[in-house]
């Protein structure tokens, strides 16, 4: 039953999951074609200088692609179901409605977490074709708490569509909101290198925490 | 059972984006205005002066060490070699100290400041070792970015940033004079001042596996590798390099131990600072040389300590006091009996963020206190059983305001 929901929920994000999917190759692209330009303008010494002494992020413009891919695929899988009252009907699956709420999430977050290694094999690739290897392995701790919180903007939307009543929906975006900003503290290369393990760990806390809404929705006890 | 454990899951979030953004909240509206004191040894009257910030506005106190008050004009006469381009304009150039003549140009060559911050030492910032060797001997009035950059692996390895490749001739030809010199691959700390904004270049100090420090330089394209007498059992935790025209001090070097030993061109002989209760990862340190004496000035937050030597840096008087920006205010006081403990993220002393938590005493002992009551209060009101929801008290007695603002958004099912 468990793998028939996967299906069910990958029926529903597939088109907007390839949507995000498309927005993020693009973006990358865009990247390599523009790193490519600036190596071309500028001498190859002034840009490492930039990027290692400096601590200019050429690649910074990739900072929320997770958090819209998260957002998107979230509101995609949650927000129709919500509308339309769908969602009462998958509560009356022959499964644990808990099981059934955790495996819909599960589902989604598989679908950000597949092009969040993307982008993460994506940056270090194009980085490391101009600067060397440790520019590339630099880029992608950076980009590391920048990638984590696509999964957090998931969570934060599930919460938030599933909760039926708007004033709850308030707190929980609010909540949403400022942890995933939790992941946008640095502004300087490889800030989070000895931190990110404590808000990483604390967020995997929105996993179990997605019950209450559909419980609520389930009970109707707004 | 389970919709109550995620009603606590969400509670714990809610308690660590609170613990995280309100402190910063309220740090923003309570924060005020206060600069750092300026702490310096007065050639003339051979006391400590300083100026400090009291208040919001342009309220300053300008005084000496025993506690006499001058005007800014009367302070900046007494520190002649700090100010000595409004010395000039006031017509007080040269000026005689000691039975010694001072005029623009003296002054202009004998001044020089070392700044070692904690950001600045190599452990607590995140840098990528691949470093640029410059030419030392350009044979041009500029300095230049070379070609090429190297990393320091089992050899000293140079890259072309043409076409990112390694430059096979470059890196045997320094790696082959490194060994020759004695120097163990692979290298603990390298250390060089990546710039070409600077009167010349002076390398890179690279300390090697067994700790014995070298001073390796590309002149007229050749490598040029010293092993410097620098004792290899000293534990060198940094090597802040700083290129001056006086060629007198290569840089500051930092022990584990948290000692400062200026490197000086002499046979790379070692002073150390006769500094005291000075903590290398809390505390800013300038070093300032003038003709007559050194003072070595460093400070957290809170005090401030001087040290005024003279040319063999010898120490000859010492001074500390606590800042006013370091004295509790009453903002600070409220802050910590209204929040039991905060997030800390970032650090001004690290370039690397935190996320530590900060308890902020008994003081919160208060604030957690009328936290319990007033949950028992909105409790009550809105007629919640405390023997049902009892877990919702304890998480307020653990974490304060904190707690009783989520458990109250967050309400529990009926």
């Amino acid at each position: 039953m468990l793998s028939s929901i996967l299906y069910k929920e990958w029926l529903k994000v597939r088109l907007f999951w390839g949507v995000a999917l498309v927005l993020n190759i693009g973006v990358f692209v865009y990247l390599f074609v523009d790193l490519r330009h600036l190596f071309t303008i500028e001498h190859a010494e002034m840009i490492w200088y930039q990027a290692f002494k400096i601590g200019t992020l050429h690649y910074a413009y990739m900072k929320y692609l997770l958090v819209i891919t998260g957002v998107i695929i979230g509101a995609a899988q949650f927000t129709p179901e919500m509308i339309g009252h769908r969602f009462r009907l998958s509560l009356h699956l022959p499964v644990r409605p808990n099981s059934m709420i955790l495996c819909c999430v599960l589902a989604g977050l598989l679908g950000v977490a597949v092009i969040g290694m993307l982008d993460a094999f994506m940056l270090y690739t194009i980085i490391a074709d101009f600067p060397p290897h440790e520019a590339a392995e630099s880029a992608l701790l950076t980009a590391l708490p920048w990638l984590f919180s696509g999964l957090v903007a998931y969570l934060g939307t599930a919460l938030t569509a599933m909760e039926p009543r708007l004033s709850r929906k308030f707190v929980y975006l609010a909540i949403a909101g400022g942890f995933l900003w939790l992941f946008y503290q640095g502004n300087d290369y490889e800030t989070y290198n000895r931190a990110l393990w404590k808000p990483a760990l604390i967020s995997l806390l929105f996993i179990p925490s997605v019950i209450l809404p559909a419980y609520r929705y389930r009970n109707r006890t707004s | 059972m389970v919709p109550r454990l995620a009603r606590y899951a969400l509670i714990v979030l809610a308690i660590v984006v609170m613990s995280v953004y309100l402190p910063f909240l309220y740090h923003k509206v309570s924060d005020k205005k206060v600069g750092k004191t300026q702490l310096f040894f007065s050639p003339v009257i051979k006391k400590f002066v300083f100026r400090e910030m009291v208040g919001e506005g342009h309220n300053f106190v300008t005084q000496d060490e025993s506690g006499n008050d001058y005007d800014r004009t009367t302070f900046e006469t007494l520190i002649p070699f700090v100010y000595y381009k409004n010395m000039e304009l006031w017509g007080k150039l040269p000026i005689t100290i000691d039975g010694r003549t001072f005029d623009k140009q003296t002054i202009k060559e004998n001044r020089q400041v070392f700044e070692l911050k904690p950001r600045m030492i190599a452990d607590r910032s995140p840098r990528i070792q691949v470093f640029p060797l410059l030419e030392s001997e350009p044979g041009v009035t500029r300095l230049r970015f070379p070609e090429d950059a190297f990393r320091m692996t089992d050899r000293m390895e140079f890259i072309n940033v043409d076409t990112n490749t390694v430059d096979q001739g470059l890196t045997r030809e320094f790696t082959n004079a490194m060994k020759q010199a004695g120097f163990v691959f692979p290298a603990r700390l390298t250390a060089g001042r990546v710039s070409i904004l600077k009167p010349f270049d002076e390398g890179f100090f690279v300390v090697d596996a067994n700790g014995c420090t070298y001073h390796v330089k590309r002149v007229r394209g050749e490598p040029v590798v010293v092993k410097t007498p620098i004792p290899s059992d000293l534990g060198i935790r940094n090597i802040k390099v700083m290129e001056n025209k006086k060629k007198e001090i290569y840089g500051m070097l930092l022990t584990d131990k948290g000692d400062i030993y200026l490197i000086t061109y002499d046979g790379y002989r070692l002073i150390k600072l006769p500094l005291m209760d000075y903590n290398p990862d809390t505390m800013d340190l300038k070093l300032l040389i003038n003709p007559l004496y050194r003072t070595a000035v460093y400070s957290d937050h809170h005090t401030i300590h001087a040290v005024a030597m003279d040319s063999q840096y010898r120490p000859i008087s010492r001074y500390q006091r606590v800042m006013f920006s370091g004295r509790t205010t009453m903002a600070d006081t409220v802050f910590k009996a209204l929040f039991p403990f905060w997030i800390k993220t970032t650090d001004k002393t690290s370039g690397y963020l935190q996320f530590d938590i900060i308890w902020n005493g008994w003081l919160a002992l208060i604030g957690i206190a009328l936290s319990l009551f007033s949950g028992i209060a909105v409790m009550y009101a809105r007629k919640f059983s405390i023997r049902k929801y009892w877990p919702d008290l304890a998480v307020i007695m653990f974490t304060g305001i904190y707690g009783l603002i989520s458990v109250s958004i967050i309400e529990p099912e009926r």
